[in-house]
């Protein structure tokens, strides 16, 4: 039987981990985060797991063993995993995009939400340790590098885009009716 | 008191050998500085070979400073409840920046021909990329600046060992080590 494989992509906070967890909770999906790999790394490291050090390691193994390395390191964990529906989180550039497309089943979803709407949700979660104590202009920043701006583009690229400006009962809707089509389809 | 030895020596110095007597007749804890960047490669899955341990190590090193390597080291040591802990595998002296300061640190330094080494390397295979060495790849091996930083250690090291004569030998200087402290 052929997976259902999902990238969730989407700028910082805009309910990817949301939609992760979701689909997790509600359909029983596996999920593979591009992050993982980075935190793992960290964790092993003895470096606090801020967006920085994340950042700095993601782009260390790109220019040092292979551009696509982390799509790489998904895709052969998204092979390994056995669930019916695979989500990976944090999809973030086009490069990912190109190689998860070789993925049977692959689908992109961008989750799409204001700015203002998701600077309240990122000082709320605390993810990283230096999420806590931004203010909106630092978040607003943060936009401007240029690994957030290529998630942008992404949203032309994606075959689902999800608004995430309202309740988690619409989001979730939004979801649900996804994965049905996916699963008439098949 | 805890005792912590690190070992240093060039390749198939016999590094390996002490730190597995000492594990086994002396109950040490052994770490090697290539743990976590073999176990980083496995999550990459990348090979593990000597090419890409030495590159994973560098840019490491470039991108969070040349102490990473010692400071994710000495957290795990310094939590372990071992009396005797082996440090296998020093390379460079920035790796030992926070264990010199350690009270009961020694490092002791493992010589041994290059003609034998080359012979150990051979037979046991270690690395992806050993088993087809010739002796002149061997010796070229010797000139990377990885290398010539071990033998700066020597001059460093608190204890030289000769690993030219036999198993049983080598392991008399070793419990030499150990009670003479």
């Amino acid at each position: 039987m052929e997976k259902i494989v999902l990238g969730i992509t989407g700028e910082i906070a805009g309910g990817k981990g949301t939609i992760t967890a979701y689909l997790e909770d509600k359909h029983g999906a596996s999920s593979a985060k591009f992050s993982s790999a980075l935190r793992d790394v960290a964790k092993r490291m003895h470096l606090e797991e801020n967006r920085e050090n994340l950042q700095k390691i993601s782009t260390m193994f790109r220019e040092n063993f292979n551009g696509n390395i982390l799509s790489e390191v998904i895709y052969e964990d998204v092979k390994e995993m056995k669930s019916e529906i695979i989500v990976i989180d944090g999809v973030r550039r086009m490069a990912d995009i190109e190689f998860l497309k070789r993925l049977p089943g692959f689908r992109l979803i961008y989750t799409d939400a204001s700015m203002e709407n998701r600077f309240e949700r990122i000082t709320q979660r605390g993810e990283n340790a230096d999420d806590n104590t931004k203010t909106f202009e630092d978040f607003k920043k943060d936009h401007e590098r240029e690994a957030e701006l290529q998630i942008k583009g992404l949203k032309n690229e994606a075959d689902f885009v999800v608004d995430n400006n309202g309740t988690l009962k619409e989001l979730y809707d939004q979801i649900d009716k996804i994965i049905k089509g996916l699963k008439e389809k098949k | 008191m805890k005792k912590i030895i690190g070992l240093v020596g060039e390749i198939a110095s016999g590094k390996g050998t002490v730190s597995k007597y000492l594990q086994e007749k002396h109950n040490a804890k052994v770490y090697r500085f290539s743990d976590v960047l073999r176990e980083i490669l496995s999550v990459l899955y990348l090979d593990c070979d000597r090419k890409n341990l030495s590159e994973l190590s560098l840019c490491l090193r470039e991108t969070f400073g040349e102490d990473i390597l010692s400071n994710a080291l000495v957290r795990k040591v310094l939590n372990d409840e071992h009396d005797l802990i082996i440090l296998d595998g020093v390379r460079r002296k920035e790796e030992l920046k926070f264990f010199d300061e350690i009270e009961g640190f020694q490092l002791v330094y493992v010589e041994c021909d290059i003609k034998d080494r080359y012979k150990r390397i051979i037979e046991r295979g270690e690395n992806m990329d050993d088993k087809n060495k010739t002796f002149e790849d061997f010796k070229k091996d010797h000139e990377r600046d990885a290398e010539i930083r071990i033998r700066e250690l020597k001059e460093r090291a608190d204890k030289v060992i000769d690993n030219d004569g036999s198993l049983e030998e080598l392991y008399d200087k070793v419990d030499k080590i150990l009670t003479n402290g």
